[in-house]
């Protein structure tokens, strides 16, 4: 069986914290790592620890050549990564205003591991927290076991979204499996185009100030998504063929076998747990064979044993463990009313 | 710019002190990055980069290490050419700056009693007015 986290040829791999570390910025890194990854015949990867709670960074990753087989990777080293929720792994919050993101992906390949994303920033623009590149074209970028905590953008009028693009064609290629996306003050995951295909796959989109999904083109395919108490829509805009057992509060569900009206209830929303409870989790379709994507890890990286719909619905430990599927304290449901968007 | 307030501070900028390989990619002088101030620097970075504080308006400061987005000039937009920080800072030894094999850091000092690159700062933060180059527009700040 496959993991969602692709490993590369030939990782050569560096580290990322406090001064005992090879790095201690983000942007240091991608520019030392900025080479022909092809001719080199060499793949770079980012461990990160934990040394600090969180770390003010954010990079925009552009430049190396890259390949299936040789390309860039951030990734916790081991046993740093998040355990279930936020502030218990790798964190990046960003504070950087001008950029307005914590990590841009516009190379290809590059792919972004289990880490905890925020941003709190006061910026003139629209963007998204981990953001693709709004004009260019990158192939295959992935996305796996993130959390995406509450980005926010404290501009008049400006937003910041969880993941995806900030301009108006999403140009783009990839794989946005396993992540967790809550209470941005814009909408969860943007992403999609006419021109490449997307595939989206068991993440959990909580909270949003606007949109849950905002698709944009035909050609993404959307499997075993939980979209839920957004103040926009669930889902806005048109899934791709395949797209299979997505789960929505509202109406708007994609695919066939949609699960609408639904009512989502988690371990302990209130602490940003949103592991499903068992006995209320919605059935999802095996991609443990997909033809484009297969996998059968989830957000905790655990194995995948009975398949359902969202980020986190696998009893037992993170990473093999176990957060338990059933013993759990509900936490109060904070309800956003629909239609009642930031003041522009 | 930000649309409900500004700020004013000290940030840390690290400039890439030896070329990289293809005139496309980061060459000598470029800024890397700019952050608030971390009281650490890393094993890797102790040596192909120039660490230094300077000060003023943060959103002018962030934009230094923005992408040159003509796409003609290099990765950055923005560099301190390594002979401008000779002219500013009396002893600077471009040569030394530009060997990896040796710790130079002309602005602040290893704490040797650390474990870490821990470092000290040996000069005031600088005005990035005359020190700073703007590539796309061939001119100092």
């Amino acid at each position: 069986m496959a993991t969602a986290r692709r490993s590369a040829t030939n990782e050569n791999i560096s580290t990322y914290g406090d001064g005992t570390r090879d790095y201690t910025s983000l942007d240091t890194w991608e520019a030392a790592t900025d080479i022909d990854l092809v001719t080199a015949t060499q793949s770079e990867v980012l461990e990160c620890y934990k040394d600090s709670a969180e770390y003010d960074d954010n990079t925009d990753m552009n430049g190396a050549i890259a390949s299936a087989l040789y390309f860039r990777i951030i990734r916790p080293a081991a046993g740093q990564a998040h355990t279930g929720q936020p502030n218990t792994g790798v964190r990046f919050n960003s504070t950087d205003s001008v950029s307005n993101f914590a990590i841009r992906l516009r190379e290809d390949y590059i792919s972004v591991y289990d880490i905890e994303a925020r941003c709190t920033t006061n910026s003139a623009s629209n963007d998204y927290c981990l953001s693709f590149y709004s004009s260019g074209l990158t192939t295959s970028n992935a996305i796996v076991g993130c959390i995406v905590d509450t980005p926010t953008n404290s501009g008049v009028g400006k937003y910041l979204g969880g993941i995806g693009n900030a301009g108006t064609d999403s140009a783009w290629t990839g794989y946005v499996v396993d992540n967790i996306v809550f209470n941005p003050d814009f909408k969860g995951i943007t992403i999609g185009t006419a021109l490449q295909t997307n595939f989206v796959y068991n993440n959990t989109i909580y909270g949003c100030a606007d949109i849950g999904f905002q698709l944009g083109g035909v050609s993404v395919v959307l499997k075993n998504n939980i979209s839920d108490n957004n103040v926009g829509v669930d889902y806005n805009g048109v899934a791709g063929a395949g797209s299979d057992r997505n789960v929505s509060e509202d109406t708007t569900a994609k695919g066939t076998n949609p699960t609408k009206s639904a009512n989502p209830t988690y371990v302990n929303e209130g602490a940003f747990d949103f592991h499903i409870i068992a006995a209320n989790a919605f059935t999802g379709a095996d991609l443990s064979a997909d033809g484009s994507f297969a996998f059968n890890d989830d957000f905790e990286r655990q194995t995948i044993a009975t398949w359902r719909a969202g980020a986190d619905a696998e009893a037992g430990a993170p990473g093999g463990g176990g957060v338990g599927g059933g013993s759990v304290s509900i936490g109060i449901r904070r309800r956003r009313r629909k239609g009642m968007h930031k003041a522009r | 710019m930000p649309q409900t307030y500004r700020s004013f501070g000290v940030f840390e900028l690290a400039v890439l002190a030896v070329d990289t390989t293809k005139e496309d990619r980061a060459q000598a002088g470029d800024i890397i990055t700019v952050r608030h101030p971390r009281p650490f620097i890393g094993r890797k970075e102790a040596t192909t980069y120039i660490w230094l504080k300077v000060f003023g308006d943060e959103d002018q400061i962030r934009t230094l290490k923005l992408a040159d987005t003509h796409g003609w000039q290099g990765k950055r937009r923005y560099c301190i050419p390594l002979y401008r920080f000779g002219q500013i800072v009396p002893g600077f030894d471009e040569s030394q700056a530009r060997d990896t094999a040796r710790l130079y850091q002309p602005f602040m000092v290893y704490d040797e009693d650390d474990v870490f690159y821990h470092i000290v700062d040996l000069i005031s933060p600088l005005d990035i007015h005359g020190l700073v180059f703007d590539k796309n527009e061939q001119r100092f700040l």
